[in-house]
């Protein structure tokens, strides 16, 4: 049996080969000179997805990386600002300190006074502190300038809003600092100092972790001592409950989940040395605070506690183990001693109520996982025990409240200068100190800031690592094998053509005479 | 005498016949003929037999029906595919590559300028930038939505022209059917028109696939999706009838004289009205949704805000890629572009929640977000492209294969053309021979006398 070729048949088939091979050719032609893999959206439907998906996550992070580097400036102007100012007020205190002793002159007093006026200028401007146009004093009233003098005295013209960017995915920070609450025109202020977030607990939600930022549901890699490794995904993870079950069966049960004998973190125990690692370009095992590798069998987390709210349990707040349940507290505020009772309190939201029944004018409230009392003048108020259950030292705000009167300060300052008043100069020293407590605060404030954007912009390249490198994975071409394919491609059609010549060169009637 | 003469006869038959192959080797749908050769009936005789010479019973073409029936179904459903291919190849084009797409880059961009308003430290100025990215967007839209219009455009002209040109092949077989009846009324089949005719089929099945059945007076009638397109000379012809529909006015398939609808078989027609119809529609029908959730969700979100001049104002307006404009008032002004819910400078709450957009709905339900929705429409562009190139590549396979056959079994070999030239020429001289050695022998005879 042979088949019969006829020579439109030797066309087709050499023509077709040819083809084949010129088409082939070409593509690897394309690719080489492309140095992508992916020419068309048909060569593989499913990379242009995943090469969509990835640019669009590297647009939004580099854009992120933009917004954090922004927000740096603002923040980084602000911390700049009160460590300048917390520098001027040393200069008063040495001033106050100096004209309060018996060294004290008339004259010394005299060029004392000039120079807390020009102290009290540069405090103005400072406060007055403006980048690109931005007064980053004054709330959101952003382009006014916040602090103006007028005789003698010196106004508040922002307001008490914070404005806010994004330094992440679904995460937002307040980069400003209000200048009411810097200098406290308006009102008096006691921050509390015991940290007041809560232990983890299985029903903690993991929207909530990390003070509230949340966590990046995705996919984390886990490996052990015993040279295994998983890869597991927690995205249909709701609380810390829902993860023990998803690592016990991703793992076969060689790595076990718990909780921090703090319970502030997250725990791993297995064959160590474990190790815990993000999958692709996620960032699940650096928000759940796991990233790392054990010295041993346990591999424990960062604190990655919830932020506090009122409706938060006392029996949930580390700080407040073996001093519950409460006491009383004494407060003294506008020539009137109150007593309150947070023995019946169970939850942070218990004590503001109770806290701001009993009293008129002073305001209880949760912030940042700390309780702060703010007085609606600025008058001071003083917060002490009442009883042997040192509740008020417990709950972190035994002391006084002050306002933050910086300028009055520095006006009375100025005034007891010149009237050589030494008592009332001393009395300035004590107002002083609450003015540097604010401002020692709010530094605080914005260090914590500074780390959050440190974290986030590390966080962010780190991201923008993986989302490159995966997306080359699928987008760049291997050029060894492109080389080789390419040569081979060649090849094939150089030998297709001299065959296709050979074929046409004889025939039957060439040999007949 | 007689038997040699028959034997020269059939001789140059034979050759004429290689000649007429060798001529058409490359004529299309030319299919080579071979000479039928049988022994003249003998005459009887008293010792026996006597055979009479050569004759021919006929000249044949060289076809398999079967192999060219199933070459013009293949072929109707590569044409199919391959028009098709051609739209969504085009609309690649139209969307950009992979590097360069238009959209996402002005969606990006929109985002961006969002973003960078809200970006501290805030610079209000910046609002002639969202007014900017934003009326760029918008251009993109109405760029799309014109190419995607040309693109339909330039199938319905497409359409038009391959119903004319069904109608012209349908009006040639129908006439071919004419010539060959009468060409055969007397029993001899007439191979080169019935050539012409098969061949004008196969470009009928190139834009539509049609049932061929052939009557014994060696007429074909030619069957589309159950409507009979001819009947010996008698043609049924076509047109493109433009009718309303959800997409505007579109051509429809209906015959000529009672404008009756016509149903589609496979074939190129069918892959244009089926790319415009289902394909085309459905990128236009996910760009305008694109389009309807960025005005819808900017907007929504734009409604809340308020400037020292304006509140509650719409940031853009229209229903689709069409209709898409930034309001009119924020094209004069800028400044009524709103980034907060407040008046306060330093408010960049919409700001925010407007650039947030690209990766978060505004319902925050965890529905698709703008780009989600765009991104889909490239997969499934994608996927689409993807198996058609597969269809288009695996059907022209197919088809190749058998045109080749049809090249193995109908084609002209110019190798055994060749040797049938041998053959030929020495039965003619063989038979020649005898003629002269007849003719020695009468001479002799002649001069004995």
């Amino acid at each position: 049996m042979y088949i019969r070729v006829s020579d439109s048949y030797i066309s087709q088939i050499l023509v077709g080969d040819l083809n084949r091979s010129l088409g082939r050719l070409l593509e690897q032609q394309q690719i080489a000179g492309s140095m992508r893999r992916i020419n068309s959206f048909a060569d593989d439907p499913r990379a242009v997805s995943s090469i969509q998906r990835y640019r669009s996550l590297l647009h939004n992070n580099d854009q992120y990386i933009r917004d954090v580097d922004r927000s740096r400036l603002i923040v980084d102007a602000t911390d700049t600002a009160l460590q300048s100012m917390s520098d001027i007020l040393a200069d008063v205190r040495v001033i106050a300190l100096r004209e309060s002793s018996a060294m004290s002159t008339e004259s010394s007093r005299d060029m004392s006074v000039i120079e807390v006026d020009n102290l009290m200028s540069r405090l103005l401007d400072l406060v007055n502190t403006e980048i690109e146009g931005n007064f980053i004093f004054a709330g959101r009233e952003l382009d006014r300038q916040p602090f103006v003098r007028n005789e003698g005295a010196v106004f508040y013209m922002g307001d008490s809003d914070e404005y806010v960017s994004r330094i992440g995915p679904n995460s937002t920070m307040a980069v400003n600092i209000p200048g009411d609450v810097l200098l406290g025109t308006r009102n008096s202020l006691l921050i509390g100092n015991t940290d007041l977030a809560p232990q983890l607990g299985a029903d903690t939600l993991l929207s909530e972790i990390n003070l509230g930022r949340g966590w990046e549901p995705g996919v984390i890699e886990i490996s052990d001592g015993l040279g295994n490794s998983w890869q597991i995904d927690l995205s249909s993870a709701v609380t810390i409950d829902d993860l023990p079950m998803l690592i016990s069966i991703g793992t076969g049960g060689a790595v076990s989940f718990g909780l921090t004998p703090d319970r502030s973190g997250l725990e791993f125990t297995g064959t160590g040395p474990l190790e815990i690692s993000e999958f692709a370009e996620g960032g699940t095992a650096t928000s759940l605070g796991i990233i790392g590798v054990s010295d041993g069998n346990v591999l424990g987390g960062r604190d990655i506690r919830a932020a506090a709210d009122p409706t938060t349990a006392l029996t949930e707040i580390t700080s407040l183990f073996g001093n519950l349940p409460l006491g009383t507290i004494n407060v003294e505020w506008q020539g009137a001693d109150y007593t309150v009772d947070f023995s019946g309190a169970n939850n942070l939201g218990d004590l503001t109520t109770v806290f701001n029944a009993a009293i008129s004018g002073l305001q209880l409230e949760v912030r940042q996982s700390a309780l702060v009392v703010v007085g609606a003048t600025p008058e001071n108020f003083v917060i002490t025990n009442a009883d042997a259950t040192n509740t008020a030292n417990v709950l972190g705000i035994n002391g006084m409240g002050t306002p933050a009167r910086l300028f009055g300060l520095l006006e009375d300052l100025k005034a007891s200068l010149e009237a050589g008043d030494s008592q009332a100069i001393r009395n300035s020293i004590s107002e002083l100190t609450a003015v540097e407590d604010v401002i020692y605060q709010l530094l605080m404030k914005t260090g914590g800031r500074q780390r959050d954007l440190d974290w986030a912009d590390g966080i962010l390249r780190q991201r923008d690592e993986r989302l490159q490198a995966n997306l080359s994975l699928e987008y760049d071409a291997d050029m060894a094998e492109v080389a080789a394919g390419l040569s081979r491609a060649e090849t094939t059609y150089q030998a297709s053509l001299l065959v296709s010549s050979r074929m046409f060169e004889a025939n039957l009637l060439m040999y007949l005479r | 005498m007689d038997a040699s003469l028959s034997g020269l006869f059939t001789a140059m038959t034979g050759m004429a016949t290689t000649g007429h192959n060798i001529a058409n080797a490359n004529t299309p749908g030319y299919t080579r003929q071979s000479v039928i050769f049988a022994a003249r009936r003998p005459e009887i005789l008293a010792f026996g037999a006597l055979g009479r010479g050569v004759e021919i019973q006929g000249i044949r073409r060289i076809q398999d029906e079967f192999v060219l029936k199933n070459l013009r179904v293949q072929t109707s459903r590569f044409e199919s595919y391959a028009a098709v291919d051609n739209t969504l190849y085009e609309v690649e084009a139209i969307l950009g590559s992979l590097d360069n797409d238009q959209l996402s880059n002005t969606l990006n961009s929109f985002f961006d300028s969002w973003a960078a308003l809200a970006q501290p430290p805030i610079n209000t100025s910046l609002k002639q930038n969202v007014l900017a990215s934003a009326e760029s967007l918008v251009s993109c839209f109405h760029g799309l939505n014109e190419s995607m219009a040309d693109l339909v455009a330039n199938l319905e002209n497409n359409i038009q022209n391959e119903i004319g040109n069904l109608n012209r092949l349908l009006t040639e077989v129908g006439r071919l059917n004419e010539q060959i009846m009468a060409a055969e009324i007397n029993g001899n089949p007439a191979n080169d028109l019935r050539d012409q005719r098969d061949y004008l089929i196969t470009q009928v099945s190139e834009i539509a696939e049609v049932s061929v059945i052939e009557r014994e007076d060696g007429t074909k009638d030619l069957i589309m999706a159950g409507r009979t397109l001819i009947t010996r000379g008698s043609v049924t012809l076509l047109t493109g009838h433009y009718v309303e529909t959800d997409s505007g006015y579109q051509t429809k398939l209906v015959t000529k004289d009672n404008l009756a609808e016509v149903g589609l078989s496979p074939g190129k027609l069918e892959g244009l009205m089926s790319s415009r119809d289902v394909y085309l529609h459905d990128v236009r029908a996910q760009l305008d949704q694109v389009a309807v959730n960025l005005i819808r969700e900017v907007n929504a979100l734009h409604l809340q805000g308020r400037t020292s001049m304006s509140s509650g104002m719409e940031f853009f307006s229209g229903d689709s890629m069409h209709t898409i404009e930034v309001n009119p008032a924020i094209v004069d002004n800028a400044n009524l572009i709103a980034s907060g819910r407040t008046t306060a400078a330093g408010d960049n709450e919409i700001a925010l929640a407007i650039a947030d957009l690209s990766t978060v709905s505004y319902d925050g339900t965890g529905n698709e977000t703008i780009n989600d929705r765009y991104r889909t429409l490239l997969t499934q562009l994608a996927s689409n492209r993807s198996s058609f190139e597969f269809m288009v590549e695996s059907q022209n396979s197919v088809v190749a294969t058998l045109e080749a056959k049809m090249a193995s079994i109908s084609g002209v070999s110019l190798d055994e053309e060749g040797a049938n030239l041998v053959r030929y020429q020495n039965s003619y001289n063989a038979a020649a021979k005898v003629i002269t050695t007849v003719q020695e022998m009468y001479d002799a005879l002649m001069n004995m006398l």
